[in-house]
């Protein structure tokens, strides 16, 4: 687990404290790099262990920060709250340098906090723990009626669907109506 | 949790983790539920090769989806199949609290979820057997398409066939006994197997001798019923008794002749090792031709008809320089002997266009 603590939202956070290597020390000294979520929690986090986020790898691998540099210029994922980013950088950390197990049984049972926890991992790109929570997800409705499916999953009735598509429509129409009106006050 | 947030990639996974059963009961939730569904899971739908229902034996009542056994080294057998729904007829006052009704292509029918397989049955008055197995096969139709094969296999004496569009049926019974003359007005059958000899040959009105395929072990007598009225495709037939290889004999000389088995495309008899044969005796009478020894022969393989199972899914291959050539269109059928096997093979070339395979 990494620990963190309270960063601020100026560009040089407090100082974090260190994630936990993983048994094997590496033979070159390992690089660091510093990401912080809506909670401005700012979490040291390995360089081998971000290799899971192909969003954050792409990010760093031309980068060629110091270790300074990398504490002075965190990445800011403000679209993600502050516990849901720990959750991601344990699982990273965890799972650095190994393979990656058939299952995980460690993702939260409490569906926002999933819903939350896809949505983070769609945007980082972490491939393996996507899979995951995708079937975390899938197996929230197993053997579910349909109406236990449109309650555990949020899905629309045909009447609700048909009821929002009639109101896109009508907003559409008069957006477009605004349109035509103001084109033709310009043309005056 | 709103699946509609979730971008549609994540969506896809999602629903590529759910079980097809799961799949089908999430596709009542609502019309674009099911619309994502069929658009998102395009290529596994596509994948699906064939679904199978059960009437009778251990899995009565099952829809599966019959997939490609994993065999381990322990000889584990995984995922033989997955099953879809469980169909069962019940009593009026058997209804179960827990039950929810789903508009299946029209119909109104009572389901439950089966805690041993997750999966869910529709359960049915005897008198709506008929209507709600058409339901649930329309919308099968409708969801997984219809260019996967259907099949109905009955492996019970009752016999039930609904009568249902792209449909093929087979019958997996253990004895045959007075089987066909029960069973008179039969639609024509894809396959017939059965597990114990058949000790009386169909009626020769029989529409069992039109069945596509026939996998049988049988008596002499059955066998030359067989041999003499089948008009099918593919047959192999296990003789469970000592055999007169003039039966054999009579059999190619009437296909040469093109009297009998015009679209048999195998054949393969098996007779019992203590019988005597000989196989140049009956080579002779039937005016075998040869191919040149200095050239490798042609193999005859095709795709077995019997297709709900996902083994064995092609014919044993032949390899012979023997053939006999069908005077009527001069098509040619690979002939091979080798012990008690006989093998029949018919290809849908001309003397001609056979040997220039070899060129």
């Amino acid at each position: 687990m990494s620990s963190t603590e309270q960063g601020t939202s100026s560009a040089a956070p407090a100082e974090p404290t260190t994630a936990p290597e993983s048994a094997a020390a590496p033979e070159v000294p390992e690089s660091f790099y510093y990401v912080h979520g809506k909670d401005k929690v700012v979490h040291k986090v390995s360089a081998g262990a971000l290799q899971h986020s192909a969003l954050i790898h792409g990010m760093i691998s031309n980068l060629g920060y110091t270790e300074e540099q990398a504490k002075a210029n965190p990445f800011p994922f403000e679209n993600i709250d502050g516990d849901i980013l720990q959750m991601v950088v344990d699982w990273c950390n965890q799972h650095k340098g190994k393979p990656t197990p058939p299952e995980d049984t460690n993702l939260p049972k409490q569906k926002e906090k999933l819903f939350d926890l896809v949505l983070a991992v769609n945007y980082l790109e972490i491939k393996e723990l996507l899979t995951y929570c995708c079937k975390q997800v899938a197996m929230m409705v197993k053997g579910k009626s349909p109406e236990e499916i449109r309650e555990i999953w949020m899905i629309p009735t045909d009447a609700e669907d048909e009821a929002a598509e009639k109101e896109a429509k009508k907003r559409a129409g008069k957006e477009a109506a605004g349109e035509t009106a103001a084109a033709a006050g310009d043309a005056k | 949790m709103k699946l509609s947030k979730y971008p549609s990639l994540v969506q896809k996974e999602i629903l590529e983790n759910m079980t097809y059963s799961d799949l089908f009961l999430l596709s009542f939730v609502s019309k674009n539920t099911k619309k994502l569904i069929k658009s998102s899971q395009t290529t596994r739908l596509r994948s699906i090769g064939r679904i199978v229902y059960y009437n009778g034996g251990t899995r009565d009542g099952m829809a599966n989806i019959s997939v490609k056994p994993i065999l381990h080294h322990t000889n584990r057998v995984e995922k033989a199949n997955e099953f879809i729904l469980k169909m069962v007829e019940c009593k009026e006052d058997a209804k179960n609290n827990d039950s929810f009704q789903l508009n299946v292509a029209g119909k109104l029918i009572d389901f439950g979820i089966c805690g041993r397989y997750n999966c869910p049955v529709a359960s049915f008055l005897s008198i709506d057997k008929e209507s709600v197995i058409g339901s649930i096969h329309n919308y099968f139709l409708d969801f997984f398409g219809d260019s996967i094969e259907y099949y109905w296999v009955v492996s019970d004496y009752k016999l039930f066939i609904p009568r249902l569009q792209n449909l093929s049926v087979c019958l997996s019974i253990g004895n045959m006994v007075d089987i066909a003359d029960r069973f008179p007005s039969s639609p024509v059958l894809n396959h017939i197997e059965n597990s114990f000899p058949m000790n009386n040959p169909f009626s020769p009105q029989s529409k069992f001798y039109q069945a596509d395929s026939l996998l049988l072990i049988l008596n002499v007598k059955s066998l030359l019923a067989i041999l003499e009225q089948f008009q099918g495709r593919q047959a192999s037939l296990t003789c469970t008794n000592s055999f007169d290889i003039r039966g054999l004999t009579e059999f190619v000389n009437r296909w040469k002749s093109g009297e009998a088995c015009q679209k048999l495309e195998y054949l393969k008899v098996i007779i019992l090792p203590t019988t005597e044969i000989s196989w140049t005796e009956m080579l002779n009478a039937i005016g075998v031709k040869q191919i040149d020894e200095t050239k490798t022969p042609p193999t005859h393989v095709l795709p077995r008809v019997r297709g709900w199972r996902c083994f064995g899914q092609k014919t044993d291959p032949i390899i012979s320089h023997t053939y006999v050539v069908r005077e009527t269109d001069n098509h040619v059928a690979s002939i091979s002997v080798h012990r008690e096997i006989f093998s029949f093979g018919v290809w849908n070339k001309t003397e001609e266009e056979f040997l220039a395979m070899m060129d």
